[in-house]
C-alpha cells in the first residue's frame, strides 16, 4: 500500500521550518551579504556549540525529562576552561600558581568535572524520583552560585593562543568548531540508533513502567543520560569560552531554553519517546537562522526576544496539536 | 490486552508533567489550536515589522 502524501500533515509537522525558510529567502534576496561565505561561517560558529548543548538536552527530553541547568553548566564549564587556560604571563590571572597545561588536557578535566554534576542530576531524578524540572532547576541555581564563588564574579580573559585557535582555526574550509559538532552529532546518532542505550532511552520515553517491566534498567539509563548531557555541556562550555575569548558568570545564560526550543522545533517531543539527531540539527539551524535574519533586517534587539518567544510558543503549540491529534 | 496496546499511557500516574498539562487541552477542538497558531504566526510577522521600524528609528 502506497502512503499518500498529506500536505496538511506535512505543513503542520514542518510549519516553523517552512516559516523560517521563507523568512531567510526574503531576507537573502532583499539584503546584501546574507548569502555570503562570512555569514555562513558566522552561522556555523553559532550553531556548533548550541547543537552540542541541544544534543545533551535531547536525551533528557526523550525520556520525558528536561535539563534547566544546561545553560549554567555551560557557563561553569567556560569559566573552568578559562581559569585553566589563561596565558601564564597574563597579569590578572585567576589562578597564578596553576601550571601551564595544554587545551587537550584541560578539555577532559572540564568534561569530567561537569559529568559529576550530571551524575548528581541523574541520581536525584532516578533514585529520589524528584521531577526533572525541579531537580535541574535546583542544580541551575547551585551551579550559578558555585560559578560566582570560584570566579569571585570576575570576568576572565587573556587566553592562551592555542585555546583561542580551537574556536578560530579551521581544517581547510571546515572550522574546528564544526568538526567538534560533527563528531558529537555522529556519536549521538550512533548512540541513539545503534546501541542498547538508545533503545532503552526511547523505551523509557515511550512508557517508563513498560520499559522497567521489559527489563530495562531505568535508573542506570537515566543517570547515564544526565551524565552524558553534562559532559556535552562541558565540551560546549569549553568551545563557547574559546569562541568568546572570555568567560564570566553570565556566560551560557538562557542557553537551556534555546536548546529546548531548538529540540522542540526539530521534532523532539516534550512528551518523550520521539526525537532524532538530524531533527535537532535542523531545530538549532532554524533558531540561529531566525536570529541572523532578524539582525539583517535590523530588528530592534528588544523585539528580537519577542519574535523568538513567539517561535517557541508556536513550537509548543504544534507539539500540543500533534499530541491531541494522535489520541 | 488489546486496549492496553492501543493506549499504554491511559493510567494518569504514568503521565509526566507536560502530558498532564497537555491533557487539560483534551476538550479543546483542534480548530482552535490551529487558529491560535495562526494568530501567533501573524503576531510574529507584526513584531518583526514593528521591530524593523523601531530599528530604523521610524517608530
Amino acid at each position: 500500500m502506497e502512503k499518500k502524501f498529506n500536505i496538511k500533515k506535512f505543513l503542520s509537522n514542518n510549519a516553523i521550518i517552512i516559516l523560517i525558510a521563507i523568512l531567510a529567502l526574503v531576507v537573502g534576496f532583499s539584503t546584501q551579504n546574507f548569502f555570503s561565505a562570512n555569514n555562513l561561517k558566522n552561522l556555523i560558529a553559532n550553531v556548533s556549540p548550541r547543537f552540542i548543548i541541544a544534543c545533551g538536552v535531547s536525551g533528557c527530553l526523550i525520556t520525558k525529562g528536561t535539563d534547566l541547568s544546561a545553560g549554567r553548566q555551560v557557563g561553569l564549564a567556560a569559566c573552568l576552561s578559562a581559569m585553566m587556560l589563561q596565558s601564564v604571563d597574563y597579569a590578572a590571572r585567576m589562578l597564578p600558581g596553576f601550571p601551564d597545561i595544554p587545551w587537550f588536557l584541560a578539555l577532559p578535566i572540564v568534561m569530567v568535572i561537569m559529568g559529576c554534576f550530571g551524575a548528581v542530576n541523574g541520581c536525584v531524578i532516578a533514585y529520589l524520583k524528584v521531577p526533572p524540572f525541579i531537580a535541574t532547576l535546583g542544580m541551575q541555581t547551585i551551579v550559578y552560585g558555585l560559578c560566582s564563588v570560584i570566579t569571585d564574579n570576575q570576568p576572565m580573559g587573556g587566553f592562551k593562543s592555542s585555546y583561542s585557535r580551537v574556536a578560530l582555526g579551521s581544517l581547510g574550509p571546515i572550522p574546528y568548531l564544526a568538526i567538534f559538532a560533527i563528531i558529537v552529532g555522529l556519536f549521538m546518532w550512533f548512540l541513539y540508533n545503534k546501541t542498547r542505550h538508545g533503545k532503552y532511552m526511547y523505551a523509557i520515553g515511550g512508557n517508563e513502567n513498560a520499559a522497567q517491566v521489559a527489563g530495562v534498567n531505568v535508573t542506570a539509563t537515566l543517570i547515564r543520560i544526565y551524565i552524558l548531557a553534562a559532559v556535552l555541556y562541558g565540551l560546549a562550555g569549553f568551545l563557547v569560552g574559546a569562541k568568546a575569548g572570555g568567560a564570566s558568570t553570565a556566560t551560557g545564560f538562557g542557553y537551556e531554553l534555546e536548546a529546548i526550543a531548538a529540540c522542540t522545533i526539530g521534532g523532539v517531543s516534550t512528551n518523550g519517546g520521539v526525537g532524532k539527531v538530524p531533527g535537532i540539527l535542523v531545530g538549532v539551524l532554524v533558531f540561529e537562522i531566525l536570529k541572523i535574519c532578524l539582525q539583517f533586517l535590523r530588528v530592534d534587539p528588544a523585539y528580537t526576544f519577542i519574535a523568538q518567544g513567539l517561535v517557541i510558543i508556536v513550537a509548543v503549540a504544534l507539539d500540543l496539536r500533534k499530541y491531541l491529534a494522535k489520541k | 490486552m488489546e486496549n492496553e496496546k492501543k493506549d499504554p499511557r491511559r493510567d494518569p500516574s504514568q503521565l509526566n508533567a507536560i502530558e498532564k498539562l497537555y491533557e487539560k487541552f483534551r476538550g479543546v477542538p483542534l480548530k482552535y489550536i490551529d487558529i491560535f497558531i495562526g494568530l501567533c504566526a501573524a503576531a510574529f510577522f507584526a513584531v518583526v515589522i514593528l521591530g524593523m521600524l523601531k530599528g530604523r528609528g521610524l517608530l
